[in-house]
């Protein structure tokens, strides 16, 4: 018999390439994706290509086994002055690429959704890709679904609401789960963690913190971010004299780059004159990637408008106050995680108020205890701040249970009503997790009667009557595409067929784009509908095959997909306008009146 | 995901890396090359 080997089967490892040609915040975000992939899939071995200038985070991952410096700036630079280029840079780029990558990667993610990126991804040989890569006929394509929406949706700022951090880790899992296997059963381990980096960081330097471990400690992460919303360094002083007067456990950490120093040197010109310098350190302009992180992950709080410092406050679980303004990307790019706050000024309101800001961390910091005493309404009122629905929109992160769907949702905390926007996000967000996750939220989950508005009703019901009709039109391009496809089936060549074969496939051709036209000018009518053209749009520019018979099978595929999603919108719009109809009063909750009519 | 183990030939091979290196020459010039997915609307 043969004896039993004790040793387990080692799984084969997945050879995974990373393109990211984006800034830090996109490093971060990838990060946090593909840290939650290792957990499920130990066997996943990671090779990251990275900007030179961004290599610092990639190489403090332990759990990264390559990381490959992209040294752009040596590669673009003859390009200043000669735009052409030379067979000289082709071989240098060759040789760039011979010595740093192997011959052949298990999977390529593109997640810089660059057509630059696309090149790339298309020149290294790997099994399966992720992102955008180019056709054979130098087309820019996605090579997979969640793709087509970040393509269609996400980079056209159309509203939606899954947060990017979570479209990247649910492209990236289904396609290991559906190319290579199962993943690993992990039970709720944690992705951000305070050493999610190895720092190298010396005695000397963290003594330059000079935290005291006593204090809650805030970071101030300064920049010209907040210019944004209108923000100058006395409205950061006031911040910080406000925050460190109301509360003396507390002490700030100021941080940023050395441009930011017209706000470190009157944050600290107030605290002086109020006799607070104490209870502040400044390493503005001094603090390098190791010293930036250690502030960050021994801090409790960190309030910024700069993006990559509330990612990295997120992957180090670092809770966040984002300062947003009205039309930056937060719902996708908004601090991960649970209880992290968002603050975004009002566009009729003049400027975001520093001790509006001051007062919301004050609820935030106490928030655990505090919100069972005490709503976020009152405790503005209680700190003079009267009007903060006029003002402000307040956001709080939430990581929904996977019985809800997962990922991270900001819920409004002052907002009664739903705006059409805040409507389509939600809704737009389902259509896609129906696409691409096969799950949808039960119809009407995270909408409530209180929050539906006439005018929203309006809106809706205006939506509603232009998308039958839009579904009626993608039933016919559904009927087309067959028509085309079985035309196809019958002949010998696309390329050489007889003129009455030729001009009938032209007519049909003629009928699917007048079709599709009117289907556009539908979409355009509805800022609501407006995912579906830009979807159709996406879908057939996307289109897999080589032949006719095989791009129109593919093309009654997409148009049945759109007609689908089509139908999850309209039970949403169907569910959202029921809510106001009128509703049977139960006798519990009748109030008797008293008194005499 | 897309099956896309074909090996490229050297023609193709070169014309890929010269549109690569002038596609990235222009997004650095462009100043697009540290934007995120969702800032280009």
């Amino acid at each position: 018999m043969k004896p039993k080997s004790n040793e387990k089967k080692q799984e084969p490892s997945i050879k995974c390439l990373v393109i990211q040609m984006a800034g830090l915040t996109d490093v971060f975000q990838s990060l946090m994706a593909l840290r939650a992939a290792k957990q499920l899939y130990p066997n996943l071995e990671v090779t990251y290509v990275v900007k030179e200038q961004h290599i610092a985070p990639l190489e403090r991952i332990p759990w990264i086994e390559n990381v490959i410096s992209l040294p752009v700036s040596e590669f673009t630079l003859p390009l200043k002055s000669n735009p052409v280029v030379t067979e000289d840079q082709v071989k240098k780029f060759a040789h760039w690429m011979k010595a740093n990558l192997i011959d052949s990667y298990d999977l390529l993610i593109n997640w810089s959704y660059t057509e630059a990126s696309s090149y790339l991804s298309t020149i290294i040989p790997a099994a399966c890709k992720l992102g955008y890569i180019q056709s054979d006929d130098l087309k820019l394509i996605c090579a997979d679904e969640w793709s087509h929406f970040v393509d269609g949706v996400i980079k056209r700022g159309l509203d939606q609401n899954i947060h990017l951090t979570d479209v990247l880790t649910t492209q990236l899992l289904t396609e290991l789960q559906v190319s290579f296997s199962d993943p690993k059963n992990v039970q709720n381990e944690s992705v951000t963690s305070k050493s999610f980096f190895n720092l190298n960081i010396n005695r000397d330097q963290y003594r330059r913190l000079q935290l005291d471990l006593g204090r809650t400690r805030v970071v101030f992460y300064l920049s010209s971010d907040s210019e944004r919303f209108m923000w100058k360094p006395k409205d950061w002083a006031n911040l910080a004299v406000d925050l460190l007067k109301k509360h003396s456990d507390t002490q700030i950490i100021l941080l940023g780059e050395s441009d930011a120093e017209s706000i470190e040197i009157e944050i600290l010109k107030q605290l002086e004159r109020n006799n607070l310098s104490s209870r502040c350190i400044s390493v503005v302009g001094l603090a390098d990637f190791d010293l930036y992180v250690a502030s960050v992950s021994q801090s409790h709080w960190v309030i910024s408008a700069h993006l990559p410092t509330v990612h990295l406050a997120s992957v180090l679980g670092t809770r966040v106050i984002q300062l947003a303004d009205i039309n930056s990307d937060w719902v996708e790019r908004g601090p991960y995680g649970n209880s992290h706050y968002i603050v975004v000024p009002k566009p009729q309101a003049p400027k975001l108020d520093p001790f509006l800001v001051r007062a919301l961390w004050s609820y935030a910091s106490t928030d655990f205890k505090r919100a069972r005493i005490v709503n976020l309404r009152t405790h503005f009122q209680e700190s003079g701040i009267d009007n903060v629905a006029e003002e402000a929109l307040i956001y709080r992160s939430k990581i929904r249970s996977p019985e809800e769907g997962g990922g991270v949702v900001y819920e409004s905390i002052l907002a009664e009503h739903y705006s059409l926007r805040d409507w389509i996000k939600l809704v737009s967000g389902q259509v896609a997790r129906s696409w691409y996750c096969g799950w949808m939220a039960p119809v009407g989950q995270e909408i409530s009667r209180k929050n539906i508005h006439p005018q929203l009703l309006n809106e809706l019901r205006n939506a509603k009557t232009i998308l039958e009709q839009m579904i009626l039109r993608t039933e016919e391009l559904v009927v087309i595409a067959t028509r085309i496809y079985d035309k196809g089936k019958n002949l010998r060549s696309d390329k050489v067929m007889s003129l009455s074969d030729q001009s009938a496939l032209q007519d049909i051709y003629h009928e699917l784009q007048s079709v599709e036209l009117k289907f556009d000018e539908l979409s355009n009518r509805s800022v609501a509908l407006k995912l579906f053209s830009n979807m159709r749009k996406i879908l057939m520019h996307n289109l897999k095959g080589k032949t006719l018979q095989e791009q129109s099978k593919h093309a009654v595929l997409q148009y049945k997909k759109l007609n689908r999603g089509m139908k999850v919108y309209l039970s949403w719009l169907d569910h959202t306008l029921g809510l106001s109809r009128p509703m049977i009063v139960t006798k519990e909750n009748v109030i008797q009146i008293k008194g005499e009519l | 995901m897309d099956q896309q183990q074909d090996v490229i030939d050297e023609v193709k091979l070169e014309v890929l890396i010269r549109r690569f290196l002038i596609a990235l020459n222009q997004e650095e010039s462009d100043n697009l090359s540290e934007q995120s997915i969702v800032n280009e609307a």
